[in-house]
This record gives C-alpha cells, sequence and structure tokens, in this order.
C-alpha cells in the first residue's frame, strides 16, 4: 500500500457544487524527488548537490555555483514529453490535405488552400510548452503549492492493526529522508483511511475498533469509508474508467484502462470531499492561525544550499501565504506575500522572489483586485512596483485600443534572454525562436481586425513601372516580417531538418512565402538580385536540401 | 596659323556659343547609346552604325553652323582642315582639342587623339564580353564629321580605331580622305 | 574582425556585397566570418532593413551606427538620399568614424555607378572597377 500523496480522487464534485475538483495522480513524494535528483544529475553534474536529511551534508563540485538547484527544474522530463507531442503534432500535420498538397507536393492548383488546421495544430505545441513548464508539479523549496498537506494512508478494516501501524512507521521514516527543504511530516498532517465492506455488518465494528485504536495508539485521526460492492455489481452496471498512465500506475501493454463501478466512484469521491472540507481545510485553518501567532527566528536563506531551511522564518510565512492562497483567501495571501519581498531581495533568493512575484500577480488577477483595478487608471499606476507594473501590463495589453508594439518590444526582450540562457534544450529553444518569429510577424498586423477604408484609385490610367515605388506612410517601417524570417531561420536550424522535417518543411514554406511578399523568389533567376535566399551558400538552401534528402 | 586657329576657336567658345550643362549633356548621349544597346539588342555592329547615322544627320546642318560662327573661307589642304577641325571645331561644339597626329606618308590620313572625351564622363560599358570588342561609344563623333567633310566636298573614311573605354591607352578618331568632290549642281537644276 | 559589405537597392535586394576582413590590427583583409554567420549574413541585413525602415524618417541621420546587431555582430548603416542602403555587420568594436568615412566614400562611388548610362537602378553592380575601388576603400578604412 504505497502512501498516497498529494492524491485528490474523483473528478467533477456531485451535486453541482461549484468547486470543482480536480483529481491527478501523481507519483508518491520521495520517487518523486530522487527522480527529480536523478534527472538532474543526468544533465548538468557540475550544477548538483545532493541534498538528504539523514546525512545533512551538502556535497558539491568545487564549481558549484551559488545559484541552482537543478534538481528542483524537472525539465529533462518535460522535455521528452514536449518531444513526444511535437511528434505527435508533425504526424497529425502529415496526414493533413494542405501539407500533402502544398509542402510535400507543390501544385498550382493547391496554392491558396486554407492553412487554418495546421496553424492550429502548430500553435498547439508552444500552449503545451507554456502549459508544462508553467504548471509542472516539480516540487520546489520555493513554494508550497506541489507539498504535500494531507497524508493518507488507505486500509481496509480485516487489516491486522499492527501491520497498518508498522505501514505508518516505514511511511514516516521514509519521509524523515526527504531533502530538508521539504515540509516536514510535522506541518502535514497523516490521515488513515479505513475501507469497510458495508455489506458485512461485522467490518463496520472491526474498523470502528480500528479507528480508536489508531486514535489511541498514534494519535492520528481515521475515517471510516464504507463502499458496498455488492449493490454496486447489482444495481448499477455505469462504470467509470480510470487509466493506468493517469494512475501513475505501471502501463500493462494492450489495456490501459481499470474499471471502477460508477456507485464505488462516487463513494470516494464523497469520502475524498469529506477529507478536504471536514479535515484538511480545518486543519489548514488551525495551521494558519497558528503560524500567524508565532514565527520563530531558525536558519536563514544559504546561497549555497540555495534555500531555506524549513524552521526558516520567512519559510513559515511563504507557507501560510500560500495555504491563503489555495484556500482562496487572496487578500491575505496577497499581503502575506508582500510582507516577504524584501526579505528574498535583500537575501538574493531570486528563485524565491520570482516565484513570490508570480503568486503575487495571481493573487492581485483572481482576488485582491479591489485594491488595484488593472483596467482603470492603470497609466498612473505603472512603474510604481514591478508587481502592479505587470499587473497593468497584463491587463493593458488586452486593451484593443493600446498599440501593442511596446509589448512585442518587451516580449521580444524577454524571449530572447530566455533563449540566451541556454536554459532550455534544442527543441525547446526552437519553439522559442519560432514564437519569437511570430512575436516579429505580428507587429504590423491589427489586433483586432477592422475593415480597410476603400483605396482611391489613382487617377493615371495605367501606373509606370520606373517611376520609384511609394509607400504607404501610414504602414511604413511598422512591419518586422524580415526579423520574423530571420527568426524562423534560426529556429529550423535549432529544429533540425533531419531530426523534426516536417516542423522545419512548415516553416520553411513559411519562409518562402514571405519573402516572395518581398518580391524575393527562386522564380525570379533572370534577376540575380532577387534570388539572394536561395543562393548555394545560404541556410534556406542547406536546409531545403536537407529536407529533400530526408523526404 | 596654329596659334590664330586656336585663338579663333576660343573666342568663339567664349562668345559665341551658347552652353549646357556638361552633365545634362553627357548623361543625354549616355542613355540614347543605353537604349540604342537596348533597342538593337545588344548587337553592337548594328549600334554603331546607327550611332554613326545619327551623326551624320547631324553633321550635315551642323557645318552651316559651323561655317556661320567661323566665317571660314576654304582650306588648302588636309593639313589645313585637321587643325580647323581640332581647334575651331571641337573646341566651340565641346570646348575640347584633339591632338592631330599620326599623319600618313601620303598626307592623306591623319589621326585625332582626344584625350578627354565629354560624352565618355562615367562611362563603363557594359560587361557582357561583347561591348569592349565592338561598340565604339562615341562614334557620333564618326559620324558628324564624316557629314561635316562631306558637306565641303571631301569624301572622307572617318572612323574610331581606339578608345579608353576599351581600355586602350588613347582615343583616336581616324580621318582618311578618298577623294574630293566635284561641285556638282544637284540634279534638275541647271 | 571581419566585416560583410552590403549595398540594398530601393526595392531591398542586395546589389554588391563584400566580405572583407580588417586592415587594421595587423589584419591582411582575409575575412574570417564563422560559417553560422556567413549562411544567414544577408538575412541578417535584409532583418535589419525593418529596423532602418522604422527609424529612416523620424530623424535626419544619414548614418546610423547601432542599426541593429546579432549575436555579437554591430550593424552600421547608411542611408543614400535615392533610399538605397549601404549596411556594415562586423564585429569590429568602435570603429565608427572610419566606417562612416568609408561609406561617404561608397557613396560618391555608387552615384558614379548611377550616372553610368548603361547601369539601371537596382541592377546588381558587377562592374570590377567599382569593386576594385571599394576593396581600396576597405583598405584604407576598414
Amino acid at each position: 500500500m504505497n502512501s498516497l500523496v498529494d492524491q485528490d480522487l474523483g473528478g467533477s464534485a456531485i451535486n453541482g457544487s461549484p468547486s470543482r475538483l480536480i483529481v491527478r495522480f501523481v507519483q508518491p513524494l520521495e520517487d518523486q524527488v530522487a527522480g527529480q535528483r536523478a534527472d538532474s544529475t543526468k544533465g548538468v553534474a557540475d550544477l548538483s548537490i545532493s541534498t538528504s536529511s539523514s546525512t545533512s551534508a551538502v556535497g558539491f563540485a568545487s564549481s558549484a555555483p551559488v545559484f541552482g538547484l537543478p534538481e528542483l527544474y524537472d525539465q529533462s522530463n518535460n522535455n521528452i514529453q514536449l518531444e513526444r507531442f511535437v511528434d505527435l503534432v508533425s504526424s497529425r500535420i502529415e496526414d493533413t490535405q494542405f501539407f500533402q498538397n502544398t509542402i510535400r507536393h507543390p501544385t498550382d492548383s493547391f496554392k491558396d488552400e486554407d492553412s487554418t488546421d495546421i496553424e492550429i495544430l502548430q500553435d498547439s505545441i508552444y500552449v503545451t510548452m507554456l502549459s508544462k513548464s508553467l504548471a509542472s508539479n516539480t516540487v520546489v523549496p520555493f513554494e508550497y503549492i506541489n507539498h504535500p498537506i494531507v497524508n493518507v494512508i488507505a486500509t481496509t478494516s480485516d487489516e491486522d492493526l499492527q501491520i497498518v501501524q508498522e505501514k505508518y512507521f516505514a511511511c514516516k521514516k521514509s519521509i524523515a529522508t526527504l531533502p530538508s527543504w521539504l515540509d516536514e511530516p510535522h506541518t502535514s498532517m497523516t490521515l488513515f483511511l479505513i475501507l469497510v465492506d458495508s455489506d458485512k455488518p461485522e467490518e463496520l465494528q472491526k474498523g470502528l475498533h480500528m479507528q480508536e485504536q489508531l486514535k489511541l495508539n498514534l494519535g492520528k485521526k481515521a475515517v471510516i469509508a464504507p463502499v458496498s460492492f455488492n449493490k454496486a455489481k447489482k444495481a448499477d452496471q455505469a462504470k467509470f474508467t480510470l487509466y493506468r498512465s493517469q494512475l501513475g500506475l505501471e502501463q500493462q501493454p494492450g489495456d490501459d484502462s481499470v474499471e471502477i463501478p460508477k456507485k464505488v466512484y462516487d463513494a470516494f469521491n464523497i469520502q475524498l470531499q469529506d477529507i478536504i472540507y471536514k479535515s484538511m481545510i480545518p486543519f489548514m485553518q488551525r495551521e494558519i492561525k497558528l503560524w500567524n501567532e508565532h514565527t520563530n527566528d531558525g536558519d536563514s536563506y544559504s546561497p549555497v544550499k540555495g534555500y531555506y531551511s524549513t524552521g526558516a522564518s520567512e519559510v513559515i510565512i511563504r507557507r501560510l501565504a500560500d495555504w491563503y492562497f489555495m484556500l482562496r483567501d487572496y487578500k491575505n495571501s496577497y499581503t502575506t506575500y508582500e510582507m516577504l519581498k524584501k526579505d528574498f531581495l535583500s537575501d538574493r533568493a531570486y528563485s524565491y522572489l520570482s516565484s513570490l512575484q508570480e503568486f503575487m500577480v495571481l493573487s492581485l488577477m483572481l482576488g485582491a483586485s479591489s485594491k488595484v483595478n488593472p483596467l482603470e487608471n492603470s497609466a498612473s499606476q505603472r512603474g510604481k512596483g514591478i508587481t502592479k507594473k505587470i499587473v497593468t501590463d497584463l491587463a493593458l495589453a488586452l486593451v484593443p485600443s493600446f498599440p501593442p508594439e511596446a509589448y512585442y518590444a518587451e516580449s521580444q526582450k524577454l524571449f530572447k534572454k530566455l533563449i540566451d540562457s541556454k536554459l532550455v534544450d534544442d527543441l525547446c529553444s526552437g519553439i522559442l525562436m519560432e514564437r519569437l518569429a511570430y512575436i516579429y510577424y505580428c507587429y504590423d498586423k491589427p489586433v483586432f481586425e477592422n475593415s480597410d477604408p476603400p483605396k482611391r484609385q489613382s487617377y493615371y490610367e495605367e501606373s509606370n513601372p520606373f517611376k520609384l515605388h511609394r509607400y504607404k506612410m501610414a504602414e511604413f517601417g511598422l512591419s518586422k516580417s524580415r526579423k520574423s524570417i530571420l527568426w524562423m531561420l534560426l529556429a529550423c536550424r535549432k529544429l533540425d531538418p533531419t531530426v523534426k522535417p516536417t516542423q522545419v518543411a512548415l516553416m520553411v514554406w513559411r519562409i518562402e512565402k514571405d519573402l516572395e511578399n518581398f518580391g524575393f523568389s527562386s522564380d525570379r533567376k533572370d534577376h540575380y538580385e532577387l534570388v539572394w535566399p536561395y543562393r548555394e551558400d545560404s541556410l534556406l538552401h542547406e536546409l531545403k536540401q536537407a529536407l529533400e534528402a530526408v523526404a | 596659323m596654329s596659334r590664330q586657329l586656336k585663338q579663333l576657336g576660343d573666342d568663339i567658345w567664349r562668345n559665341k556659343v551658347e552652353k549646357v550643362n556638361s552633365e545634362l549633356f553627357t548623361l543625354t548621349y549616355g542613355s540614347i547609346v543605353a537604349q540604342l544597346c537596348k533597342d538593337f539588342n545588344y548587337n553592337y555592329d548594328e549600334v554603331n552604325n546607327e550611332l554613326f547615322q545619327m551623326g551624320y544627320s547631324i553633321g550635315i546642318r551642323l557645318i552651316d553652323e559651323f561655317l556661320q560662327k567661323t566665317q571660314l573661307s576654304r582650306c588648302v589642304n588636309l593639313k589645313d582642315t585637321a587643325e580647323i577641325v581640332s581647334k575651331i571645331g571641337f573646341k566651340i561644339f565641346l570646348n575640347i582639342t584633339p591632338t592631330v597626329a599620326h599623319w600618313a606618308a601620303d598626307y592623306r590620313s591623319f589621326g585625332l587623339i582626344l584625350t578627354e572625351n565629354p560624352l565618355a564622363d562615367f562611362v563603363e560599358l557594359p560587361d557582357d564580353g561583347k561591348a569592349s570588342k565592338k561598340l565604339w561609344y562615341s562614334n557620333i563623333l564618326c559620324g558628324v564629321l564624316k557629314g561635316c567633310f562631306e558637306m565641303v566636298q571631301l569624301d572622307c573614311d572617318v572612323s574610331f580605331i581606339q578608345d579608353t573605354l576599351k581600355g586602350d591607352d588613347a582615343t583616336e578618331i581616324r580621318v582618311k580622305l578618298i577623294k574630293i568632290l566635284k561641285d556638282e549642281i544637284p540634279a534638275g537644276e541647271e | 574582425m571581419s566585416y560583410y559589405f552590403s549595398i540594398i537597392g530601393n526595392n531591398d535586394a542586395p546589389l554588391y556585397e563584400l566580405e572583407i576582413g580588417t586592415y587594421h590590427q595587423s589584419g591582411d583583409g582575409t575575412p574570417h566570418l564563422p560559417k553560422e554567420i556567413h549562411q544567414l549574413e544577408q538575412f541578417i541585413v535584409n532583418s535589419s532593413l525593418d529596423i532602418l525602415q522604422d527609424i529612416q524618417f523620424k530623424n535626419n541621420a544619414i548614418f546610423t551606427k547601432n542599426l541593429d546587431n546579432f549575436y555579437g555582430y554591430q550593424i552600421f548603416s547608411y542611408l543614400t538620399q535615392g533610399n538605397a542602403k549601404f549596411i556594415i555587420l562586423t564585429d569590429l568594436k568602435s570603429h565608427d568614424e572610419s566606417l562612416r568615412q568609408f561609406l561617404i566614400e561608397i557613396n560618391e562611388l555608387y552615384v558614379k555607378t548611377l550616372l553610368n548610362p548603361f547601369y539601371t537602378v537596382n541592377n546588381p553592380i558587377t562592374s570590377s572597377g567599382f569593386d576594385t575601388r571599394v576593396r581600396l576603400l576597405a583598405r584604407k578604412y576598414l
């Protein structure tokens, strides 16, 4: 029996309750942390810091930088998933008519076919990457969102009490070996879940007895969950399907699904809600009250380790704020986060600071926005504080009348920074580069379509081709599509035509289309100056050659 | 004699001639040549020919202007003619004075060496491999000379034999007297 | 330390290109542009035109230093009155004044080329005489 860590069961809440529960099964915490650690040692050896509370020895290479806990950023796992996703999208794109007719075998009759489908597919890659990297369930020391709150140990009423108790101690022991930046057992609540077969009355007795014993022996609360397997079998044939891959169980070839009778499933669901509302939330509220009353001065920030130890007051305040956040008390979470800002800044705990800012922004946008209404008199608020600036900027970008160039410029800068920081692998930076190209592409495109005023006809009956081309001054200099072309090329090079041929083919197609708008095309052999992109020593030529070789 | 001619040429240039911006002149001529090349599809023999014809048409008219401005009388010999062409003809119309040189032993042909050529400023011949062999860029000058000579009863062969535009050391027009024409009464006039 | 120099017509197509190394600091004029840059140089220059277009009517400057940059390479531009552009891409730092002089003299050469009746605006400049003179200027200033 596994210790069920961070586990919330059951899909949406029953009886139309507004609070929708999202259930995700994750690996046991120990495995997760161990995995994170292993990944990091694989990847960047000289950055790795081995931490374990048992030895509390911090072994790191002599050149170990002050800043860095790569084990915290479970990048390689994300990379593998993204890799898979890109391949999936690629194969879907390859199947589209558009790809077959326009890119693979270009014929004139298909030139104007609709490319919406592949654009949506293509965009999903960036969205996936973004959500994977933002919504990671990596356990990190600088926030408590993925840390365990309730430790549920599930058992059945016919289990021997002795074994259950041993299980508890084993579990406690394994938790004790977790890194010291992780919440220790005393901050999380342990709860026993005793499953009782309600078809057999004597089982309920046993369950009650076990509940009592656990309270006496260990001082831990136990919850009894009656489940009727018989009734479920007879009455309700509706099945609820869970997937092994989602459960984090080992996959068996061919059969990924596990079926649970709906009745049983519902029973669990109710139980889960009970645990959350009757045990977990009161527990959290109690703890919050406690932390509010006294904070002790624990260890302070260690730049070498890169984290605060659990006892530090910053940690407790942060946990307090995160718990406020989880309980949807955004006003309190915002003010509590605010308290920490100075400390993190003076300790140069930048990973803590950035995460803090993120959650401050979220708190503001979700609920504390009565303090700052991002849509009102935002101009006067700009630049006052970084958090407010972020919020106002975010909100302003959504206001149609505001010229978007400033945001494009800002996002460009940030994207370049991200790419140059080399934090991510080739695939990710390729995607980032493609996105940067897209930002450049957006420059002169209106955020919201508006109809063009009718063009005035020239009174000349025919135009003189030798006259200098007159620019439309209203749009002159706005377009950045040539920058976009450059970054698409860089993205192609990063993605490598031999590794991701479909992606590269798609981008090369786009590059050629854009080039054609400028009058540069491989068809213009008579004009040496117009075929420059296709010269034999150009990157575009090399990419096209490589694509041909692959196809 | 030679100095007098030079003096005369200078005087006329200074006092009697309407002047035009040299770049306008050069570019106008240049675009005519370039257009001809295009029109004749870069067949330079034809271009040379056309330029010569254009020059000829100018020459048979220009001679009257020349005689009216200079009030010169008939030349005694070809040497005279050469000097007048160089020091007065070229001077008053192009403000240059080609050197008369390379006389043939029989004094029936001579060279005009153009140390500068206002027609050819800024010009670089097309590098198609043919132009530098065949095209006589300033061939219009030959036509003009031919036309002028003919109007004073001198039947001459006028042609370029070298051109700095083609990479030669000098620009030289060769004039060769074929025969002196008799004063003939035009047909139909007694 | 190398330069990539390009003349861009008012149709934004490259009319003349030259890769050349510096003659300063005991350089012999051989360009040392890495392959990644060489493969992209015209694209980099082409993309900097976006920036140039953005600013060209906002001030009166003809010569713009640090118009753009690309991984350690600076881009300098010179805008002619006919909206042709001379662009230099280089990894050489703080060399602005001689670059400016170079481009001013290039402009003189370019204007002379325009006056050649056989040259059509926006056609590639293939004259070997022009090339020689540009290289001489490069030797003098770059």
